[in-house]
């Protein structure tokens, strides 16, 4: 299908001429640069099928609104249309996948037989048998990988992308076999906060700290969401396990937190690697409850594979060479989590090193401030396991999950959507905030981490779908009674609402007992725009 | 309703300028040296009266980098200000004006009020780019040009003021004997072109926010 969907060579170079006259350096961008090519193979004459999608989009707006007489231009639009079309029904097979994997997410939730089916789904014939294959931090540069932006859509020529995107992930991480750690690498030794666990800590209780207590304001309280949510709860009776789940997020404050940390204690001292790869599904249901902060950073390192890997090696190159992303570093390190005392010059040079790094790692990506925003994450990646973690996250194609939440909303909370076009507020007004931080500074950091537990142990990206559904489901009786400015004000506020950092955790506790239960519709997906 | 007329504004110019700064600074009259970085956008809202009418402000903060503009361009649409900010002390941030504009430009029509700002006034001694090379620049440009500091809260009012007596003024001209403006409340125009297109240029707007004339 290759050549005939190629744009004719005439017409490649007008929109390169067009595009570039307007958009000077914005050819950094990984859309941007296939224009180049684009306008090179047009010239050949042989553009290929990789092109099109992005030549049309960059050069969009300059030929808006123009008329063109010449027939050749209306040939050429015909076969431009063609080939936008294809993209986006590529788009479109995309976004429902995403959703197939929020829908996976959610049942699997409710039926433990699933186990971690959704992740060995999407690995899909891909290195089974290798339990690196089915770690979630794994599977999602290749999901929605920028590689996968590209053309063409057809299935060889993706898995290939995908199959060398793969080998570039991992390139570098994979040469220690973890085979040989697990189990005897794992141990309990005592409790003692590292660290990074205080700094866990500090990030909490610095977030709280900012609260602003104003009660008219109507802040999130856990008696709220506890209403909000439970209904739902009680309706579905059936849900044994699910049921399971919310008595112990139920249970007070005190109890809910012992029973968690005994359960991980009891992980802990089983290996966390080892129930990780023998027990996946207990480990997973474990961190829907939130990981105690003191063993926080080692369930993570398990679920995304950066335990048994020894990588100081490839992270000294990549400090090693220059970036031109320097100078944006240096002008936000200053600016990230500035309350957090925490975050003195040490820390900020060493967020330096690993923002820097991380750019020649994932030169695609380079720097860029959304991954400043979980940057957090990051320092706390610091000098060791760099990589893998933030790969799968700025190369996230935002505009895939939003498209599935509108509709999710639609269908989960009418009247809210109502509300909003009421006051003409768009979702994407804060949910482009919310995808890109993954809600850091949207949420209390307490709450935050807890999501980031179920993100990064269990699902992946998709469950942002529903944590958003669910989050907005507990404050929808606040914002119903809301002007457009003051819902953003609410917003904005929430990472300041509550008022301790047990209940800051258990909020995000909340959100996932919320959407266990909560199942993804199957709905006509919009067409998805083109954004690159 | 408690306005006389609703503006629409956003922020833009390079990460690191002070946009959000500038901002804080007006809606909340606070200043933070190390605010967190904007990602996506942000919003705040203001009322200030401006000869002797009430005006609503509705104001969208944009992140600086590249990377956001496909979701920072959407806001540029039906603002009926756009303020352009750079920082003083920063040259390469002040290079950068003319490619914002440009690309503003692909999105709001003639009618729509520009401003640049210098902001960081306040530190002279690390200054990189004169007033005089600002003032030239935006009167080549054909838009109004004011120092600030949000810092020290020079000017700041003063800027949004200016933006709004010219948007009054622009409304008024426009809005003579009918009414303009986009509908009240609600976001920029992002995916509502109708709104958008009814809300820019001509007086058949939406909403009813000449009511003062």
């Amino acid at each position: 299908m290759g050549s005939d969907l190629g744009l004719p060579p005439g017409l490649a170079k007008a929109f390169l001429s067009a595009a570039s006259a307007d958009t000077g350096d914005l050819a950094r961008a990984p859309g941007r640069r296939l224009l180049a090519e684009l306008a090179q193979e047009g010239a050949d004459g042989a553009a290929q099928a990789s092109a099109p999608a992005h030549g049309c989009v960059v050069v969009e707006s300059p030929l808006l609104g123009k008329r063109v007489e010449n027939a050749e231009w209306h040939e050429n639009h015909a076969r431009l249309k063609e080939a936008l079309v294809m993209h986006n029904r590529w788009k479109h097979n995309e976004a429902a996948n995403v959703l197939k994997e929020a829908r996976a997410w959610a049942t699997s939730s409710i039926s433990s037989a699933a186990g971690l089916s959704f992740m060995e789904a999407s690995e899909d014939g891909c290195g089974e048998g290798d339990p690196r294959r089915l770690r979630p931090g794994q599977q999602m540069p290749d999901e929605v990988s920028p590689q996968h932006t590209t053309w063409p859509p057809h299935g060889q020529s993706t898995a290939k992308d995908s199959q060398g995107h793969r080998a570039a992930a991992t390139d570098g991480f994979a040469r220690d076999d973890p085979e040989s750690e697990i189990g005897a690498g794992v141990r309990p030794p005592e409790l003692r906060p590292s660290q990074r666990d205080t700094l866990v800590r500090h990030i909490g209780i610095a977030a709280i700290g900012r609260h602003m207590g104003d009660p008219d304001r109507g802040s999130l309280s856990i008696p709220d969401i506890q209403d909000k949510l439970s209904c739902r709860f009680t309706s579905d009776a059936d849900c044994g396990q699910e049921g399971d789940l919310l008595e112990m997020v139920e249970e007070s404050d005190d109890e809910s937190r012992h029973a968690c940390r005994q359960r991980w204690l009891q992980l802990w001292s089983e290996g966390l690697e080892m129930t990780f790869r023998r027990q996946p599904e207990r480990f997973r249901r474990s961190a829907l409850l939130g990981i105690p902060p003191e063993m926080r950073w080692e369930a993570w390192k398990v679920a995304l594979g950066l335990s048994s890997r020894k990588t100081h090696g490839q992270y000294l190159e990549l400090l090693s060479s220059e970036t031109s992303w320097r100078r944006l570093i240096d002008v936000d390190a200053p600016r990230t989590f500035p309350q957090i005392p925490r975050f003195d010059e040490e820390y900020r040079d060493s967020q330096r090193r690993i923002l820097h790094a991380y750019a020649n790692f994932n030169s695609e990506v380079g720097y860029c401030q959304e991954t400043g925003g979980r940057r957090f994450l990051d320092v706390r990646l610091l000098d060791g396991g760099l990589g893998t973690l933030s790969k799968h996250f700025a190369s996230m194609d935002i505009m895939q999950y939003v498209d599935v939440f509108n509709e999710q909303l639609e269908a989960s909370l009418p009247g809210l959507v109502k509300h909003f076009a009421h006051e003409g507020l768009q979702a994407t007004d804060f949910l482009h905030t919310w995808y890109l931080t993954l809600f850091i500074g949207c949420l209390p950091l307490a709450a935050v981490l807890e999501i980031w537990d179920g993100m990064i142990c269990c699902g992946g990206l998709p469950v942002l779908v529903p944590v958003a559904i669910a989050l907005l489901e507990a404050i929808q009786h606040i914002l119903r009674d809301k002007p457009f400015e003051d819902i953003m004000d609410f917003l904005r506020e929430l990472s300041k609402g509550l008022e301790d950092e047990p209940e800051a955790g258990r909020v995000g506790v909340f959100f996932y007992a919320a959407f266990g239960n909560f199942s993804v519709v199957p709905g006509a997906i919009r067409f998805v725009e083109i954004w690159y | 309703r408690d306005y006389d007329h609703l503006f629409k504004l956003v922020l833009i110019g390079d990460s690191g300028a002070g946009k959000s700064c500038l901002l804080l600074r007006f809606a909340d009259d606070a200043f933070t040296e190390s605010y967190i970085t904007t990602i996506g956008v942000d919003f705040r809202f203001k009322t200030i009266p401006v000869d002797k009418k009430t005006i609503k402000l509705q104001i969208w903060d944009t992140a600086g980098q590249e990377r956001f503009r496909t979701i920072t361009s959407a806001y540029y649409r039906g603002a009926d200000g756009i303020i352009l900010v750079y920082d003083i002390c920063d040259r390469e941030s002040f290079a950068h004006v003319d490619e914002w504009l440009n690309e503003v430009n692909r999105y709001v029509n003639e009618s729509t009020c520009k401003i640049l700002i210098g902001n960081k006034c306040d530190m002279e001694s690390e200054r990189q780019v004169s007033t005089e090379e600002a003032k030239k620049k935006a009167d080549d440009l054909g838009i109004a040009y004011i120092e600030c500091s949000a810092k020290e809260a020079t000017n700041v009012e003063q800027a949004f003021q200016m933006m709004s007596a010219e948007l009054i003024e622009k409304r008024q001209k426009q809005g003579a004997g009918g009414r303009s403006g986009p509908s009240a409340g609600g976001g920029v125009g992002l995916l509502q072109p109708k709104n958008r297109e009814a809300g820019k240029g001509s007086c058949g707007g939406l909403g009813s926010c000449g009511g003062g004339d």
